[in-house]
């Protein structure tokens, strides 16, 4: 899907190169934020329509918490150990 | 808190809708123009904030060692979910590549990787969203500011923002920021990446 990383770059371009006041901003959060629903419902509709998905939501859920805490304790303990080794003394 | 409400009845309501009403609708080009337009959008919004260049230039490669760190403790963890719980170790590493951004990386696994890892991809991502605001206080007072803001993961940038610089200092908060607008561009790549391996 290389068309996401377009739209990304050619959106970074438009808000970095275009001198936006803060009602223009506001007006662009509020847009993103129509998108983001937008998609998740649309997202929903496509889970819902898949019965096997929607069979096993239990099991599902409980994997996705099992990659939720140990993603989150990977990253504690990995950059606990990188920081402390390359930026020590930066600490204040 | 409220989004986190909000999303989850717009999912269930999507949810619903497409178990009783539309169950035969092929939606998925659906999800790429919505998912591409979004991108777009939020493309501008961080282009607008011009002074996170400045600031990556004068902090120099040093402030790139947190959001890597945080990738591959993220990408570790979810390669040692892929071995303890039997799973396919891409799509494991795919769903970690989420780093808490539910939307986006849920709607890149939908037609790359079918319905199964989106849902667990979606879930996954949200409980990270949510574990997070409840043990950031605690990981910034105990082990370390650094390791709080890696906790949010892209999420350092907005939702989770507040809570870490309420718990670290300004300074932190935007090391958060950077963090998290780092994060989140590594999204597509890294979740494209390997769910296309």
């Amino acid at each position: 899907m290389w068309f996401i990383y377009i739209s990304l770059c050619i959106g970074i371009l438009i808000g970095a190169t275009s001198k936006m006041n803060k009602k223009l901003i506001k007006i662009n959060d509020v847009i993103t934020l129509i998108c983001i629903f937008a998609l998740l419902f649309v997202m929903g509709i496509s889970i819902g329509t898949n019965k096997e998905v929607i069979n096993n939501i239990a099991e599902l859920g409980f994997v996705a918490l099992i990659y939720a805490f140990l993603a989150i304790l990977g990253s504690i303990t990995f950059v606990y150990i990188v920081t402390e080794i390359i930026l020590r003394g930066k600490r204040k | 808190m409220k989004m986190t409400i909000y999303i989850f009845i717009v999912v269930l309501l999507g949810i619903l809708s497409g178990y009783y009403l539309l169950p035969n609708e092929n939606l998925g080009s659906l999800v790429d123009i919505t998912l591409t337009i979004t991108i777009f959008f939020i493309g501008i919004g961080i282009g607008q904030n011009k002074h996170i260049f400045k600031k990556l230039k004068q902090a120099g490669l040093k402030i790139l060692v947190l959001p890597i760190g945080t990738i591959i403790g993220s990408l570790l963890g979810g390669l040692l979910t892929g071995f303890v719980l039997e799973r396919s170790l891409t799509f494991s590493l795919a769903i970690a590549s989420g780093f808490g951004w539910y939307s986006i990386s849920a709607g890149l696994l939908l037609p790359t990787s079918g319905a199964e890892i989106a849902t667990i991809g979606f879930l996954a991502n949200v409980f990270r969203e949510m574990l997070a605001f409840l043990i950031i206080p605690f990981v910034a007072k105990k082990i370390s500011p650094y390791s709080a803001i890696s906790v949010g993961g892209a999420t350092s940038m907005d939702t989770t923002l507040p809570i870490i610089s309420q718990s670290t200092s300004e300074e932190y908060a935007l090391i958060s920021f950077i963090h998290g607008v780092l994060l989140s561009l590594s999204v597509p790549i890294f979740v494209q990446f390997f769910a296309n391996l």
